[in-house]
């Protein structure tokens, strides 16, 4: 175990390394930094606006922004662990890397895992400070620190929650594996849409905080259902049988694997009309 | 030990939806041998490579390295590998340096010895002045050679090279070619596939051809010429012969063929 271990955080350095290499150390717009400073922007926006919107945000309390952070960092958890693990894991440029080393698949698992550890702490960091202004002034801060602890968790356990659901999808049914990303796709954009129409209209984060505690029992145990259990159950297996998440990890990979082989040894076959001759084809292979 | 083959094939299989890509394909490579392996655009080289690096299952038989199988006990397998793909496998946004580190931890080598050996990879490949550099910023020749590093790194015994001198100017070539040759002498047995006859020709011990997933004919190029019925025939023109009107029934000649 190990051995699994100090691969694994081999792994996570690779992607941090990979990150700073692009973002800070070889961009020359210093392009991380930009984005730091324009995500700090709109949290103190966001800071600034949530209890102004509301002057009742007291009414929310803590266990109302608790809900809120705790339902929204599930969410990008699980859509993170699903999404990019599919990219990185069965995908990704480290794919083939780790076939052809005598790496074990399970630190490669791993190393993803916690690769998304301080980008997650970050992001969770930004919106428990936003969150943390619906709570009042003298309990703001600890209040802060309790958000960021359950925000962390909450997306912790759902990132291993979407990643087994990913494991189990790419084992079972490889087939229909990129249609999950579909529909987190269209789930999360329509997530955005409602969530613009809501603050457009006058709504607020401490509104929405308030409808959060009224519906809370309700509320954490689809959490619980949806990302706490499924997180937990994949928790515990890695450190109970890890080989029993490895060797389904490596059947789905190979699985996933051979089928994007196949489409490529399949000829080539479009579903649209060719482009017509003439006047319209060269104005379009112009643009 | 000495007997025991580096690589052997048994009976290697690839089929997709039932289209096969490479059938029954059976070959012996001992250990200081250059094996030429050729064949046209999609005659199913690289899939056989792949399959022999633990990057594609076989549909059916088996890939042994130094004895172990890759897809049953692969560890050994892949500790004994190194691979040069057609296409460079890196980690472009790393550096050169951090990438080779990083395949170090990858193959279990301890910190010190992985950061000896990538010093000493970069200074023999020409690349420590590009050390950290990020390889996205490479030539296509500077990652050919990154790629021909990263393979070496672990000292493997056995080294599978796919069209491992494309993209090299005319004295990064010559360079690779004499290194391929010193490996051999090491003791290290090389697989080879490339285009380029001439390098086939120079290099290879033994020459095996494949045609449409069948290996049609092995041997050395002179024994290749006189199969084709044309004794003293360059390689090139023996390569038209042979699979522009390929043998079947010489499919698994190198199964325990002329060594």
């Amino acid at each position: 175990m190990n051995g699994i271990v100090s691969l694994s955080l081999a792994v996570a350095r690779s992607g941090w390394q990979a990150a700073w290499n692009r973002l800070f150390r070889f961009s020359r717009v210093k392009a991380g930094l930009i984005w730091i400073v324009i995500q700090g922007c709109l949290v103190f926006v966001f800071v600034g606006r949530a209890p102004a919107v509301a002057p009742d945000a007291a009414e929310a309390g803590l266990m109302g922004a608790l809900t809120l952070m705790c339902a929204q960092m599930a969410w990008f958890g699980i859509m993170f662990g699903f999404s990019r693990g599919q990219m990185q894991l069965y995908q990704g440029l480290l794919v083939p890397l780790f076939q052809i080393t005598p790496a074990r698949p399970l630190a490669f698992l791993l190393g993803r895992v916690i690769e998304a550890v301080p980008v997650r702490a970050w992001t969770t960091l930004l919106w428990a400070w936003g969150y943390s202004a619906i709570v009042p002034p003298p309990a703001r801060w600890p209040a802060l620190a309790l958000l960021w602890a359950a925000g962390l968790a909450a997306g912790m356990l759902a990132h291993l929650a979407g990643l087994l659901l990913l494991t189990f999808w790419g084992r079972y049914h490889p087939q229909t594996m990129r249609h999950g990303n579909t529909f987190f796709g269209v789930l999360t954009i329509a997530m955005v849409t409602a969530a613009t129409i809501y603050l457009s209209q006058g709504g607020s984060a401490t509104e929405l905080a308030m409808t959060m505690r009224a519906a809370r029992p309700a509320i954490l145990t689809t959490l619980a259902a949806v990302a706490g259990l499924p997180g937990l159950l994949l928790a515990v297996a890695l450190l109970v049988r890890p080989q029993w998440v490895e060797s389904h990890y490596r059947d789905g990979l190979y699985r996933v694997l051979e089928l994007g082989e196949q489409d490529t040894v399949r000829s080539g076959r479009s579903y649209w009309l060719p482009l017509g001759d003439g006047v319209l084809r060269a104005v379009l292979s112009r643009e | 030990m000495a007997c025991q083959p580096a690589i052997l094939l048994e009976n290697l299989t690839k089929t997709y939806d039932g289209y096969p890509a490479v059938q029954g394909l059976s070959l012996i490579v001992m250990p200081g041998e250059i094996f030429g392996f050729l064949g046209a655009n999609g005659a199913g080289k690289t899939t056989t490579m792949r399959m022999m690096v633990g990057l594609l299952p076989p549909t059916s038989g088996r890939v042994l390295i130094q004895g172990h199988d890759v897809w049953r006990d692969p560890a050994p397998a892949k500790r004994a590998i190194g691979y040069v793909p057609d296409t460079p496998i890196l980690h472009e946004l790393l550096t050169a340096r951090e990438f080779l580190w990083f395949m170090a931890d990858l193959y279990g080598m301890s910190r010190s010895e992985g950061r000896a050996r990538a010093e000493e990879l970069l200074e023999m490949m020409g690349l420590a002045p590009h050390a950290d550099r990020l390889i996205r910023d490479f030539s296509l020749g500077m990652k050919r050679k990154m790629a021909i590093a990263t393979a070496l790194l672990h000292r493997p015994r056995v080294l599978l090279l796919d069209e491992v001198t494309n993209g090299l100017d005319a004295r990064a070539a010559r360079e690779v070619k004499d290194l391929i040759k010193a490996w051999a002498r090491d003791g290290v047995a090389v697989v080879l596939t490339t285009h380029i006859l001439s390098v086939a020709e120079e290099l290879s011990d033994r020459i095996g051809l494949i045609h449409r997933g069948r290996l049609i004919a092995g041997g050395t190029a002179c024994e290749l010429a006189r199969k084709a019925g044309m004794p003293g025939a360059n390689l090139e023109e023996t390569f038209l012969a042979l699979t522009g009107d390929a043998l079947p029934d010489e499919a698994g000649a190198l199964e325990g063929g002329p060594r």
